[in-house]
């Protein structure tokens, strides 16, 4: 039965505990996902953020019913991921980063024709669809091209039009842009919000957090498997960052200056870069507080070059949570 | 029906990697010529009793699960290492259709290798065709491929798993070579082994494939043929439902790219 609701994706104490056997039979256990709950509202492009290993692929890989949860529930669309997996599977399309996962013997138009076959789409609207999304990607030329010898970038635009052969409303983006150059990365950035104007809901999984901040109506961060932050942006800066930051360029500055910016009060961290007789300082100080002019004096007005006050990026935020 | 050839021809075209030329030549009509003139020689300078004529049927019957085993599986293995597995088995598609789609077009390649193998015995070694009841041969040809297909498939989940198609095509075809009464008659066989003979494939297609030579015709043969068939419906349901333990225990292992063992 579908369970009516505004939410795209719902996960209740979601767990997932990998089991392994050493050669002498000793069990070993790690526990990638721990009592994560989450939801997505419908047409929403939600990111999924955290370290390397922190059960982001998990997440995903158990909403697209390729793995099973060790307890808790996941629904998408209200179907349930492991008793109704069918019905998952006919409204959702997954996009894996990498190079792998795709025929490379085969042309791109095969390959999009192979999984068209597999997912019951009859062979005239296949072609079609085929034509259309190699299109979209801007893959037509290639599209009689063995996949073997696509360009990284091609393969991970072949991913997405693949994703999306089904048009499924709940789209799941496993690290999209990873290894990409940042050319392609940008084009492959650009069809997040017009997939996400098609009412179809998306959920990212990134490193990249101006990726992330740029394209994301909400994000989580996860950390070891547990939840450590959730909502927009904006919120998320606001909430964890709590520092503001000053940058300072200055031309020949004193040789003692990082050590006098840093006595100031408030200060709390200060990195230096020097490129010519230009300084860099990116001046990390307490949120709130406004200590641009004692940074002046400090430094010596005369040799400013450029001295701006910003917030926090999505970055630092991030970084702050996962220290805590 | 159309949606399954175009599984079985494009997942063909993109993981058998004896797709080529050299390859293919060698696989399908030169190994088995090779076999048969090996093992016809070999029977008569140690001077079998059992005439070299023996050796040429069953090394030709053998040809064609030979090249089966060794085709499907190798496919199986190629789908788990460039990990379209996943994707794969992430789509809603009929898994019945599935399994079956990886063996289709491997099936003709099983006939072409027996043919040949048939022509090569009769223009350069003389077997002898005058007695041949030829509606008993091709009946068992076609089930010899059928059971081979259903059995190599069956292994082939196996491919799946250990994420070795060498090591499992080697069991699987020596296990034939030996059990089945290509090259050793099956009740010369030791203790319990002729019973494994009974449900190997291969075992009673071999004996109503050589009692065609001999003018048999299908009411002859048609006990051999009916258990060469039931052996492949069994094998068939045998590897389906093993394959969809492999994918259940791969998504519980979360298996997909690592081991399922």
């Amino acid at each position: 039965m579908v369970v009516s609701s505004s939410n795209a994706v719902e996960c209740t104490n979601l767990n997932r505990v990998y089991t392994s056997r050493n050669v002498m039979g000793r069990r070993r256990d790690f526990t990638a996902l721990k009592d994560l709950s989450l939801e997505i509202p419908k047409g929403a492009v939600f990111g999924l953020l955290g370290p390397n290993g922190a059960g982001k692929t998990t997440t995903v890989r158990i909403l697209s019913t390729l793995l099973t949860p060790t307890s808790g529930t996941a629904k998408v669309l209200g179907y349930d991921v492991v008793s109704q997996s069918k019905q998952v599977r006919r409204n959702t399309g997954f996009i894996l980063g990498g190079e792998r996962g795709l025929y490379g013997r085969i042309t791109g138009e095969q390959n999009m024709r192979f999984f068209a076959a597999l997912n019951h789409i009859n062979p005239s609207d296949a072609r079609r669809r085929t034509e259309q999304l190699l299109a979209r990607v801007g893959l037509t030329e290639h599209a009689k091209t063995p996949v073997e010898n696509y360009s990284r970038g091609m393969k991970q635009r072949l991913h997405i039009a693949r994703g999306l052969l089904t048009d499924p409303p709940v789209l799941f983006m496993d690290e999209p842009t990873i290894g990409i150059d940042p050319i392609g990365a940008q084009e492959l950035r650009n069809y997040v919000p017009e997939l996400a104007s098609e009412g179809k809901t998306i959920l990212l999984t990134t490193h990249y957090m101006a990726e992330a901040d740029m394209l994301c109506d909400a994000i989580a961060i996860i950390d070891r498997g547990e939840m450590a932050a959730v909502g927009t942006p904006s919120e998320i800066k606001r909430q964890f960052s709590q520092v503001g930051i000053v940058e300072v360029t200055v031309n020949r500055p004193r040789e003692d200056l990082v050590a006098r910016i840093s006595e100031l009060e408030a200060v709390e961290r200060v990195e230096s870069s020097g490129e010519g007789p230009f300084q860099k300082l990116n001046i990390s100080v307490a949120y709130g507080s406004d200590i641009r002019e004692r940074i002046v004096e400090a430094v010596d007005s005369e040799n400013i070059e450029s001295l701006v006050s910003r917030d926090p990026t999505l970055e630092e935020a991030y970084i702050n949570i996962l220290k805590q | 029906m159309r949606n399954f050839f175009i599984q079985s021809y494009l997942s063909y075209r993109a993981l058998f990697f004896w797709l080529n030329w050299p390859a293919y030549t060698g696989n399908v009509f030169l190994v088995p010529v090779l076999y048969i003139t090996m093992l016809m020689l070999t029977g008569r300078f140690a001077n079998s009793p059992l005439g070299s004529d023996y050796y040429i049927k069953g090394m030709a019957a053998y040809s064609t699960p030979f090249i089966l085993i060794w085709g499907i599986t190798q496919c199986n293995y190629y789908e788990r290492v460039t990990g379209t597995l996943a994707h794969v088995l992430g789509c809603s598609g009929n898994r019945w259709l599935i399994y079956w789609s990886r063996g289709t077009m491997h099936f003709p390649n099983g006939m072409f290798t027996v043919i040949t193998s048939l022509v090569f015995a009769g223009v350069f070694i003389g077997l002898d065709f005058s007695s041949t009841n030829w509606l008993t041969l091709v009946a068992s040809i076609l089930l010899i491929g059928f059971s081979s297909t259903a059995f190599a498939l069956c292994i082939g989940v196996l491919a799946i798993v250990v994420r070795d198609w060498l090591v499992i095509s080697a069991a699987g075809s020596g296990l034939l070579i030996v059990f089945t009464g290509v090259v050793i008659p099956v009740d010369e066989l030791p203790l319990f082994l002729p019973y494994l003979g009974d449900v190997l494939p291969l075992t009673h297609g071999v004996a109503a494939f050589r009692e065609a030579f001999v003018g048999a015709d299908l009411a002859t043969v048609g006990a051999d043929l009916i258990w060469e068939l039931t052996v492949s419906i069994c094998y068939g349901l045998l590897g389906y439902l093993l394959f969809l333990v492999v994918e259940a225990n791969a998504k519980r292992r979360g298996a997909y790219e690592t081991s399922i063992l």
